[in-house]
């Protein structure tokens, strides 16, 4: 009786030790989330769309593209999808029958990212409210609108994480990296691509012409003609917070919709991307 | 009967030269007032600047608050700018507008953000009072995320 009453005791004892270890891993995810900035491409806030129900329109060379509803509900969301399944979206690019993803869904960052925080990002999603909203097919301009073709896409331009770090530069440096790479995807936006949608790395950064909705994204290489070489870390940290920018003006449109993420992220993350940022090689735009 | 014709292609092409050269004026106008609408904005940035030096340790109080109360009296003329001019939008003059037709879509919505970006410019008004320029520094950010770049992020169109 002595025994069953103590091991009553550290089962109470420990529900409200794991309660919180669930709580704290929706925190920690919904970080992430502000620092992804998912909600820009799963809510379809111009037409007053649910929250996280997907539906937003993505034009792209390949064609329009519409996110996805990913709130929790089973039939129309990811209500169903195991952390597995979640986690091999992110980091191997597949849905949850294995189908090929399309890259404009950006698994070619995020499988830069830990398995510790895909967990928390899943806990985050899984305890938003759910929403019935059917997916709104893409609309895929022929020979993309063949999933299966991804297959070359992915064998040309696509590498398994997670990001490992590099030794040789400090821990800011590093998570700065992680950051920008992985989670806040900078690249996706701001590195031209190529012909196919591959990202041009030998040119990562130096603005696209050609970025989300057809619109031009800047060079953020610290290239002085082209790039941000005028700013500091610090103009660059504040720009995160705030949209400030040092001439005193605001970004917006799309990056707009950046900050509203990266502003609810800690000084020092923003201090690291911004380090990171900076430490890139200076590339000039070519405006093509 | 040769004359007469060329008479006709005469005046039919005065007509379309007229309409062209209206059609013209009319883009122009509609560009000068773009441009004078763009001029507004930017003599709130350069108010801003100076409160961004002041922030800084560089500059006056006097002359920082006197920046943010024109701030505060110019933000209710923001609407005035936008109200009935849905054809100077970026899809009507691209390249020289960065107004996203959003604004004229949703103008209630877009209305409301100026009495969000007033109530942050009265609160640096506030701020530049207490002489605390970290404050002013901080409220200055809230007043960007909160105001400027509220509206920026949905109704301002990226540099082309």
């Amino acid at each position: 009786m002595r025994l069953r009453n103590f091991a009553l005791a550290l089962i109470l004892a420990a529900l409200p030790l794991a309660a919180r270890a669930d709580d704290d891993a929706v925190t920690r995810g919904g970080y992430l989330f502000d620092a992804g900035d998912c909600v820009a491409c799963h809510t379809d806030a111009k037409n007053d769309g649910a929250r996280l129900a997907g539906g937003r329109a993505l034009a792209t060379p390949f064609g329009i593209f519409y996110g996805p509803n990913i709130t929790p509900d089973p039939t129309t969301g990811i209500g169903n999808w195991s952390l597995a399944d979640f986690q091999r979206a992110l980091r191997e690019g597949e849905g949850i029958h294995g189908e090929y993803l399309y890259p404009v869904f950006p698994f070619g960052s995020f499988t830069g990212m830990s398995d510790g925080d895909i967990a928390d990002l899943y806990a985050y999603l899984m305890a938003q409210a759910p929403v019935a909203r059917p997916d709104t097919p893409h609309q895929v301009k022929f020979p993309f609108s063949i999933r299966p073709l991804l297959i070359g896409w992915r064998t040309l331009f696509f590498a398994e994480g997670p990001l490992q770090p590099v030794a040789v530069q400090s821990d800011d440096w590093n998570r700065g990296r992680y950051l920008a790479e992985a989670v806040v995807h900078c690249q996706e936006c701001h590195t031209p691509r190529n012909l196919l949608g591959g990202l041009e790395h030998a040119q990562a950064y130096a603005g696209n012409p050609q970025g989300p909705d057809g619109l031009k994204t800047p060079n953020i290489t610290p290239d002085k003609a082209t790039g941000i070489g005028d700013w500091s870390a610090e103009d660059l940290a504040t720009m995160l917070k705030t949209g400030q920018t040092p001439d005193g003006d605001t970004v917006g449109d799309a990056m707009g919709e950046v900050v509203r993420g990266t502003g609810n992220l800690t000084d020092a993350d923003r201090g690291a991307i911004a380090l990171y940022i900076k430490s890139l090689p200076p590339r000039r735009a070519t405006g093509k | 009967m040769r004359q007469k014709m060329d008479y006709g292609a005469a005046i039919v092409g005065a007509a379309a030269l007229l309409a062209l050269s209206e059609a013209g004026g009319l883009a122009q106008d509609k560009a000068g007032f773009v441009k004078q609408r763009q001029d507004f904005m930017g003599k709130q940035q350069d108010d801003v600047n100076a409160i961004g030096a002041f922030a800084k340790g560089q500059g006056g109080q006097a002359d920082a608050k006197a920046k943010a109360a024109d701030l505060v009296s110019l933000a209710p003329k923001i609407v005035g700018w936008f109200e009935g001019k849905s054809d100077t939008s970026t899809t009507d003059l691209p390249g020289v507008s960065r107004a996203k037709p959003e604004i004229w879509q949703s103008f209630d919505k877009f209305k409301a953000l100026v009495p969000v970006l007033q109530g942050e410019e009265t609160k640096l008004v506030a701020a530049i009072d207490s002489g605390d320029r970290v404050a002013v520094g901080a409220q200055l950010g809230a007043m960007y995320k909160n105001g400027c770049g509220a509206c920026h992020t949905d109704y301002r169109g990226p540099k082309t």
